[in-house]
């Protein structure tokens, strides 16, 4: 009976927490703009205030890329950086007001690492969704 | 009590019990805070969404690829798209979801050159395969009418496909089948690799082979993208075959200088301005060629 309760508690919760991340994914989808292709990936992560969510992805050379990412149901819940592989700090959002959306223009392709995590003044969890897309 | 603390409730519920899961087998273990950043662990009926502190893997779009293809100026080649449009062959969901990504490759390139009549066909063909993976058919449906009245208009044409793909993956995710948008990934990276090297070898163009190259990275993103999908062993032989590509891949070198960006705030833009360059001998580019060329194959001939 326990475990039927445990069952139906994380089913209920599972389909709260999926229609937060779609809500979230609606936030997030208005900045890739029709300029902009989608990749065409979702990238979600349920995260706590401490914790982070680590983002890799390549980038081509010759490209402008726009990565939104979103957390909860306004901009600015989510806090992100870009680092190349070597760790080197290329941007970060919360020098920018926590915008939710960025352009990165690049010479070379190069592989990034994107971290996020929410700003603890949002909440104290969430889901975090980032979208790429890029430019036409 | 509001929604949004219902769904912070719920948030934290899940997360506290995920964490419990993640920490073996004893009941009774404490959950580890530090457990966090592991590839996620999953059984049963939870909920495949719910990864935390997860890493997240990035493939580029096929779409992406064809675009490079158009702009070094090659042709179409039909023959290069998958030689079998008969999607009911494929019997079985990994089957499905991988040619559902082939299918998708295949449509972006036809659609790059304006061949809108065969998109369409393709785009039946996916219909196909997304309603077997339960895929929702009005999300297709809807599309087709959409395409039928833009048949010339390439650009909506590709704004369509882009929000399809988007769309699609995020149902499967949101109905925990994040195994299945894996390997719809996996099809489609390899069916524009399959593109890449092929052109590459016919017209040893250097930015279509630095392409080849580049994927390098990608193809570690892939690895780690499918190994979080293989929780039962299904997918041990796509790993395989894929450790075994990432072996000629180690081959392929890769140079990189830091420059330090510009970042420009009234156009929320940062210019990365870090060089790299790859250098493909043709000995490596061949061992590539043949590695995806039999893995596209064992993709496209599967059945079950």
């Amino acid at each position: 009976m326990k475990q039927l309760t445990i069952f139906l508690l994380i089913s209920i919760c599972a389909i709260s927490v999926n229609a937060q991340c779609a809500i979230t994914a609606d936030v997030c989808e208005k900045h890739i703009t029709d300029d902009f292709l989608s990749d065409g990936q979702h990238y979600r992560a349920l995260l706590l205030t401490d914790q982070v969510a680590e983002f890799n992805a390549t980038l081509y050379g010759g490209t402008t890329y726009r990565l939104s990412a979103c957390s909860g149901t306004q901009d600015g819940n989510l806090q992100f950086s870009v680092f190349d592989k070597e760790r080197n700090l290329i941007f970060r959002n919360v020098e920018h007001s926590n915008a939710p959306y960025w352009d990165f223009q690049l010479a070379s392709t190069m592989d990034v690492v994107v971290e996020a995590q929410l700003d603890p003044i949002a909440g104290s969890s969430g889901c975090a969704v980032m979208l790429i897309g890029f430019k036409r | 009590m509001n929604l949004s603390r219902i769904i912070n409730i719920c948030l934290l519920f899940t997360l506290t019990m995920y964490l419990s899961s993640c920490g073996g087998e004893s009941q009774s273990e404490q959950p580890k805070k530090d457990a966090a950043p592991e590839a996620p662990k999953k059984s049963g009926n939870e909920s495949s969404i719910l990864k935390v502190g997860d890493k997240l893997f990035n493939l580029p779009s096929p779409v992406e690829t064809a675009m490079l293809i158009e702009e070094i100026g090659g042709d179409f080649m039909e023959q290069l798209m998958s030689p079998a449009p008969d999607a009911t062959k494929y019997s079985t969901k990994n089957a499905q979801a991988m040619n559902l990504g082939v299918y998708g490759a295949d449509l972006g390139y036809a659609l790059i050159y304006n061949q809108s009549q065969q998109a369409f066909t393709l785009l039946a063909n996916c219909k196909k395969l997304g309603g077997e993976l339960g895929i929702s058919p009005s999300l297709y449906t809807t599309l087709m009418k959409r395409f039928e009245n833009n048949m010339d208009n390439r650009d909506s044409l590709l704004i369509m496909i882009a929000q399809l793909n988007s769309l699609s993956e995020e149902y499967l995710k949101e109905n925990q089948s994040e195994d299945i948008s894996a390997l719809i990934l996996y099809g489609g990276w390899v069916e524009s690799l399959y593109f890449t090297t092929q052109l590459t070898a016919q017209m040893n163009d250097t930015k279509l082979r630095s392409r080849v190259g580049e994927q390098k990275n990608s193809l570690e993103n892939l690895i780690g993208l499918i190994d979080q999908s293989n929780l039962n062993g299904d997918l041990d032989g796509i790993i395989e075959d894929l450790k075994e590509l990432k072996t000629i891949f180690d081959k392929v070198d890769y140079s990189y200088e830091w420059v330090e960006p510009e970042t420009k705030p009234d156009q929320k833009l940062t210019i990365i301005q870090s060089k790299s360059s790859v250098n493909l001998s043709d000995e490596v580019l061949k061992e590539i060629t043949d590695k995806i060329f039999e893995i596209r194959a064992s993709i496209i001939n599967t059945t079950a």
